[in-house]
């Protein structure tokens, strides 16, 4: 698959694990998994990314005597997110027109 | 494979990156085994559960920035006296043709640029030209009459919509030119670090 499609839909994948609320890494893995599987080698690099881009903000709190990071997605993620949601509309009527039945 | 041999392989990987760094990436596989020990696998299964060493300390590099790969890249090297004979007798034949490869990367970047900023001055000089044309008109409404107030609207109408459809072209290769800087870079860090697994 074209890497920068794959990036793209990867990077909305993250951004929706977190839309209904703070989570971290593992969970987030967890949440995913019955959709797309990710490795923690994938998402590292995307979590970093996301928030360079501003798309979420991370904070560290300690959970069971030891560090956890929490991440929360922000404005320009969410915003991000409804531009992904957007653009797979118009790819999918467009998908639809090309597999559909009665093609001459 | 335990947690303290997992981290301390991904560690010993990373020797080279900046303190910080490091030990952020291997803070964050430490979460990752805590939690998913704290989800009920044993320290094993969940470690076993997380890629290699070799392939979690790869993705780390492939999302460090170029220049601080470099850096890495030229600390890690530790050359007895034989290669360092060799490198500097070579130097004449290998540093034209590294040399070669970064000046051609950087030609076909710049050659990119060049194209879309020529296409940017050609819709700047179409705008420019649509601009003189409706005040042309709009001159000629008070001194030449008719016939030219037409023509000089005529032209402006079709230098605005040159305008608008190269514009478009150039955003587009503008953006095109943005992916190729991107590809470039990512060829020479993929080179760097194929490089590193074999030493």
């Amino acid at each position: 698959m074209d890497i920068q499609l794959k990036r793209g839909m990867l990077d909305a994948c993250v951004l929706a694990a977190i839309q209904d609320g703070e989570s971290y890494g593992y969970q987030m893995l967890k949440d995913m998994k019955p959709y797309v599987e990710l490795s923690e080698s994938t998402l590292y690099p995307i979590l970093r990314r996301l928030e360079a881009a501003r798309c979420l903000t991370v904070r560290t709190a300690e959970h069971n005597g030891r560090l956890r990071k929490y991440y929360a997605i922000t404005p320009l993620g969410l915003a991000r997110l409804e531009d992904f949601k957007r653009e797979w509309k118009e790819l999918l009527s467009i998908y639809r027109f090309v597999t559909k039945e009665g093609h001459e | 494979m335990n947690k303290e041999s997992y981290l301390a392989q991904i560690r010993q990987l990373l020797q080279n990156l900046p303190e910080e760094d490091r030990e952020r990436s291997l803070a964050f596989y430490a979460e990752s085994i805590d939690d998913r020990m704290e989800d009920g696998m044993s320290e094993e299964e969940a470690v076993a559960s997380l890629e290699s060493p070799e392939e979690a300390a790869k993705s780390i590099l492939m999302d460090t920035p170029l220049p601080a790969l470099v850096k890495a890249r030229v600390k890690q090297r530790h050359m007895g006296a034989l290669e360092i004979l060799l490198l500097v007798l070579g130097f004449p034949l290998w540093f034209p043709l590294l040399l070669t490869l970064l000046i051609l990367e950087l030609t076909v970047y710049l050659v990119a640029w060049t194209l879309v900023l020529s296409l940017g001055a050609v819709v700047l000089a179409l705008g420019l030209s649509a601009v003189a044309c409706i005040i042309a008109a709009v001159y000629c409404i008070f001194k030449g009459g008719l016939g030219l107030t037409l023509l000089g609207l005529g032209a402006c109408l079709v230098l605005t919509g040159l305008t608008i459809l190269l514009g478009f072209a150039a955003a587009g290769a503008g953006r095109l030119a943005i992916r190729l800087g991107k590809a470039l870079v990512r060829g020479l860090k993929s080179l760097l670090i194929r490089k590193e697994d074999k030493a």
